[in-house]
């Protein structure tokens, strides 16, 4: 909604400036999302009168003009083709810079002075295409007065941002009620003239016919019929108006209309009542796989759901919504059939967003009009058809109301008021806070007040809406602060406080944390190179996506890490190590609710310790990072890794992750494929856990402290020889089952492949720490232990030992 | 042979000897000199069989004063050299202490997480509790228990991503509301972040995927003022204690009467810039009363309980508060970027 100051203040003489105006204006609920002022730039231009024209010596297409601008007359240079003697122009004197940002500066064209410039509509601003002439004023523009005064220009503009229970102020008058609301003295709204002289040798109903069929959905329809009118432009003023409200101005008669809908909030339709069939207007839905060109040439078929205005032959108009082409006003037009009605804001609401035909009318209708006000506003457009068309008023108007308004009671409770404000005021304070919002008291109990609500007010319905309007007369800035009493303690639930660990041992191990989208495409998916049973297709679309990109639910936390992490690469950015905690989304058939799950991610690129000599530096990295994640949540005696296989990993680096005989997650080097699409750095490695097992497992907080040893420790290497093919964690879990005790850590501290070992063997090397609580350890007890576990080595695996 | 004599004469010699002594090396092969074995103090002593037996005790005497002056001069020099040594090895360590230190890895939170824990940790001090909800929702909880029937023109406030007839992606975390009212008995006090989802193209203010956070206490006599007082323990904490606050009328379905919240404009201070629409004032939340409707709607009598409820864009305070122009920049995950966090 677009409010014109200078309009407003024609209905109430408010005392406040521009800009103060804003401000009450968002204050009072109506925000104010810019306020522009139309003369911007403008305000140099003045109008000057055309006196004589010479043509140019030097230059066929130039003519030389003498402008009067009432003080003096300056000479200038146009080639427009429009250019006439006595024709009144907007002329920028030298010095003068227009929107466009040119300066107009005294010049010599080929050889004769020009002293301004008679400006074209462009060069104003006021349209974006270029002009083919100058902009030619009309006779009544008085030479030497300020253009921005002539065009209206001269005004502020507000454009409303209003939320669907201001809809009383899609009209001029519904603001200035609330502007009115603003100050508790006495403004009063001035109302528009309606001074019609009827003609009286015929009334209207002798004329037309209106027939509601259905009631409901058409409560009220009135009509008025206004006869000889001439069709011709509206005068200056109101077209500036419309202007200034955002409505390109096109007839007297259409300009009415919508000059009707800005004032009153009430849209109108004018119809040739000629056009009419036996003149009998029947208001009813339409039929199945009925049809109607609508007045922008369309073609629009229509169902049973929408409510069409018809004569006995045809559809005229789908109400509320747009007219048809068949009963179209046009110059022709002598004789008006002028529709004020009340349609239901619901079926509105479904016809425009069917025909996808939003519009100012149907905009108003579908957010409930003042049906009382629907014989008035149309007085009004037939008083101003009146006096701008010639128009003749017929005696009478034509109402057909099947569903009488029922006046709105609402009863309050004074201690309700007070109690959910936080505030205490008492009967006569609120009644009187209430008055300014034309809502009256009709009946004052002991604890309780009774309101007769404006018929303009389809917003209050109950106390709770009385009580909105309290609070904001009284100004929600002027209500005292208070904290809620409380004996609740805060917390976090479990797995928030799970949660909140992982991104701290996340952190902690070096990996930042990021946040991708969880609406993606399939072409992340696709990437991948996923067979079509894979567990990662079966995603969740979206119905009505935006694009391909945002069309479905990830279902895998992996492909956005693997972007994030390109996205990187692509900016020269070497080195990351980046999780995230996130929901991926499951189909789980049709109507099925899709699974949610906590999903953790995280992936590494660039790391340079390579520990092993394996150029597998990403891969252990991450394992690390693994390691100390199930430690610190004191899980990692149950979790386990074994060879994997995701079609995105590398086929040999690549690991299943299960906690106990659950798979929960994989981790992996990415395929070189996907390294290379991705402009990843090589040996660039991901992981993916699913979180719904650890959430169900993990105790927070549950540490127990265990005593620190008082013996000393006895440390024994040891090297032993095998075959390659046997997995570590066999041999650690080996040498872990043969500790007897007093064998506190083993750890692996080298892998050796070369010279000197011979072709399908590994050398590797582990630090034995023993130690026991309550005794120190002799060497016989170390090595009869350590004997063990060599010779489990050398049974089980056929190890040779190198040292020990 | 006079011995006192030469007594003296050592003496004055040992004097010029140690103190013309450089280092520690020199010093010991004096000491060796002097006080060895066979050093000329125990060679003194060697003689003392040729002294007169009246002389023998001064003698003695003086050889023993001479012994303990050479033994102190010795162990002061010694001490001192020592000193001088230690001092001289620490030099010879001079780093350059302005080379870079050791790279150290240390992950960064994001900016998403630094605002929530923080919120989270003003909220918890209040009394209030963490949930959270599904972000694929009913129509039920997304809509109509909030006093948003269909086919009401609030519908056309938020842009709704559908997956099919019954479920669709939540447009704000006011589902939670209900959820917690239907599970829980007052007294309710709770705040819900999480992700919401509208069917806005991605620009530099706008996403289909960005993150809100909501509130909602429920009780006995909760009133306007209470809604006000804490959201302004909130905004202060979170903005800082210098802005300006104010409260004004707005609409949303599920509350009445509702607030938007606005604080003043940290850019120009209140005067009016570009990122203010010149109004000096920067919108930061909604609020409101909890719409008698959604009480009832959730089992709650709106004559006995009554509440507030709040929502805030989280994304929207991470921009403002980190003074980012660009959502996008949220979701790019530059590690440029988030290194700054
Ligand atoms: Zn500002």
């Amino acid at each position: 909604m677009q409010v014109p100051y200078n309009w407003l203040k024609t209905y109430i003489d408010f005392p406040y400036s521009p800009f103060e105006l804003s401000d009450k204006l968002t204050m009072a609920g109506l925000e104010v999302e810019e306020l522009d002022y139309l003369g911007k730039g403008l305000e140099n231009i003045i109008i000057g009168e055309i006196i004589e024209i010479k043509d140019h010596p030097n230059a066929d297409k130039l003519k030389i003009c003498r402008v009067d601008i009432k003080e003096k007359t300056l000479q200038m240079i146009t080639g427009a083709p429009n250019i006439k003697m006595n024709i009144k122009v907007p002329i920028a004197e030298v010095g003068v810079t227009l929107p466009t940002g040119m300066k107009i500066e005294k010049t010599t064209i080929r050889g004769e002075v020009s002293e301004g410039m008679i400006c074209s509509k462009d060069e104003l601003g006021l349209q974006e295409k270029r002009a083919s002439g100058i902009m030619v004023l009309s006779d009544q523009a008085k030479k030497g007065e300020k253009f921005i005064k002539y065009q209206g220009l001269n005004e502020y503009v507000y454009k409303l941002d209003l939320t669907p229970n201001y809809a009383r102020c899609l009209g001029m008058i519904g603001v200035a009620r609330e502007v009115k609301a603003m100050q508790d003295d006495d403004l009063s709204i001035k109302y528009p003239e309606i001074d019609i002289n009827e003609k009286k040798d015929q009334k209207a109903d002798q004329i037309a016919e209106i027939k509601i069929e259905d009631e409901n959905l058409c409560p009220r329809y009135a009509g008025l019929i206004i006869k000889d009118v001439k069709i011709k432009p509206s005068p200056k003023w109101m077209q500036n108006r419309l202007r200034a409200a955002g409505i390109r101005p096109i007839n007297n008669i259409v300009d009415i209309t919508n000059y009707i809908l800005m004032e009153y909030n009430q849209p109108l339709h004018a119809f040739d009542l000629n056009k009419i069939k036996d003149r009998k207007i029947i208001v009813r839905r339409a039929k199945e796989k009925e049809s109607v060109i609508t007045l922008d040439g369309v073609k629009r078929s229509l169902d049973e759901q929408t409510l069409v205005i018809t004569d006995p032959h045809k559809i005229i108009a789908v109400a509320g919504v747009m007219g048809s082409e068949n009963s179209e006003v046009t110059e022709n037009t002598t004789d008006i059939f002028l529709e004020a009605a009340y349609f239901n804001p619901t079926n509105i609401r479904k016809t425009a967003r069917k025909l996808a035909l939003p519009s100012e009318a149907s905009h108003r209708f579908e957010r409930g009009i003042d049906i009382e006000n629907v014989v008035t506003a149309g007085r009004r457009a037939a008083f101003l058809m009146q006096e701008y068309a010639e128009g003749q008023v017929v005696k009478g108007v034509i109402d057909n109301y099947p569903l009488t308004y029922q006046e709105n009671i609402v009863k309050v409770e004074i201690s309700k008021i007070n109690r959910l404000l936080g505030i205490s005021l008492d009967k006569d304070e609120i009644e009187d806070m209430l008055k300014r919002l034309e809502i009256e008291t009709i009946k004052r109990e002991a604890n309780c007040l009774k309101f007769k609500v404006p018929s303009y007010r389809n917003d209050i319905e109950e106390d709770a809406d009385i009580i909105e309007e309290v609070a904001r007369i009284y100004g929600y800035n002027n209500i005292f602060s208070t904290i809620p009493r409380s004996n609740q303690v805060g917390k976090r639930t479990r797995i928030q406080k799970i949660e909140k660990k992982i991104k701290n041992v996340m952190n902690a191990t070096g990996l930042d944390e990021i946040i991708t989208f969880s609406l993606t495409g399939p072409d992340d998916y696709r990437n991948l190179n996923l067979p079509s049973d894979h567990r990662y297709m079966d995603w969740v679309s979206i119905k009505n996506p935006l694009n391909e990109a945002f069309g479905l639910l990830r279902t895998s936390l992996i492909p956005g890490l693997v972007e994030a992490m390109s996205t990187n690469a692509k900016r020269q950015i070497e080195e990351l190590k980046y999780f995230e905690i996130g929901r991926v989304f499951f189909n789980q058939g049709k109507n099925e609710r899709p699974l949610e799950k906590t999903k953790l991610s995280a992936g590494s690129m660039g790391s340079v310790q390579d520990r092993w000599d394996l150029d597998a530096p990403d891969f252990y990295y991450l394992k690390g990072v693994l390691e100390e994640f199930f430690k610190k949540l004191n899980i990692d005696k149950n979790v386990k890794y074994l060879n994997g296989s995701q079609p995105f990993y590398h086929t040999g680096r690549t690991a299943d992750i299960f906690y106990e005989d659950e798979k929960i997650g994989t981790l992996g080097e990415l395929k070189p494929e996907i390294i290379e699409q991705y402009d990843l750095k090589e040996r660039s490695a991901v992981l993916e856990i699913d979180l719904t097992t650890i959430f169900k497992e993990v105790e927070i907080g549950d540490y127990l402290f265990e005593m620190l040893p008082k013996y000393p420790a006895v440390v024994r290497d040891l090297a032993v020889m095998l075959s390659e093919e046997i997995p570590m964690m066999e041999v650690l879990n080996l040498i872990n089952s043969q500790g007897q005790e007093i064998l506190k850590d083993t750890e692996l501290f080298d892998i050796y492949q070369g010279e000197q070992i011979p072709k399908g063997k590994k050398s590797i090397a582990f630090k034995l720490l023993f130690q026991a609580k309550d005794r120190t350890l002799t060497d016989q007890e170390v090595n009869s232990v350590v004997n063990q576990i060599i010779e489990k080595l050398k049974n089980k695996y056929e190890a040779e030992i190198r040292k020990k | 042979m006079d011995l006192l004599k030469e007594i003296k004469k050592i003496e004055s010699e040992a004097q010029e000897k140690f103190k013309k002594v450089e280092n520690l090396k020199r010093l010991e092969k004096l000491r060796v000199k002097y006080l060895g074995k066979k050093g000329k103090i125990a060679q003194i002593f060697s003689k003392m069989g040729q002294v007169a037996d009246e002389q023998k005790p001064i003698v003695g005497k003086e050889t023993n004063i001479l012994k303990n002056k050479i033994q102190k001069l010795y162990n002061q020099l010694k001490e001192e050299k020592e000193k001088e040594l230690k001092a001289e090895k620490l030099k010879s360590e001079t780093i350059d202490v302005t080379l870079p230190g050791n790279k150290v890895d240390v992950g960064h939170k994001n900016p998403f997480t630094h605002i929530i824990d923080e919120v989270v940790e003003l909220f918890l001090g209040m009394g209030f509790s963490i949930e959270e909800g599904p972000e694929v929702e009913t129509e039920y909880y997304n809509f109509e228990a909030l006093n948003i029937p269909k086919d009401h023109p609030a519908r056309d406030l938020q842009d709704t991503l559908y997956i099919d007839d019954q479920y669709l992606l939540r447009t704000h975390t006011s589902p939670v509301q209900i959820r917690t009212m239907e599970k829980e008995e007052p007294p309710i006090k709770i705040i819900a972040p999480g992700r919401v989802y509208r069917s806005d193209e991605l620009d530099a203010s706008h996403s289909p995927n960005f993150h809100q956070i909501e509130g909602l206490v429920i009780d006995k006599d909760i009133s306007f003022s209470d809604l006000k007082g804490v959201i302004e323990i909130f905004i202060h904490e979170i903005y800082g204690k210098e802005r300006k606050i104010r409260f004004r009328p707005s609409y949303f379905p599920f509350t009445e009467p509702s607030a938007e919240v606005d604080v003043s404009c940290n850019v120009c201070k209140g005067k009016g810039c570009s990122l203010c629409s010149y109004t000096g004032w920067v919108e930061v939340l909604g609020s409101g009363m909890v719409h008698p409707n959604v009480l009832k709607m959730s089992g709650l009598d709106p004559d006995i309980y009554s509440g507030f409820a709040f929502g805030m864009g989280w994304d929207r305070i991470a921009m403002l508060k980190y003074d980012i122009d660009d959502i996008r920049v949220l979701y790019e995950n530059d590690k440029r970027f988030i290194h700054q966090f």
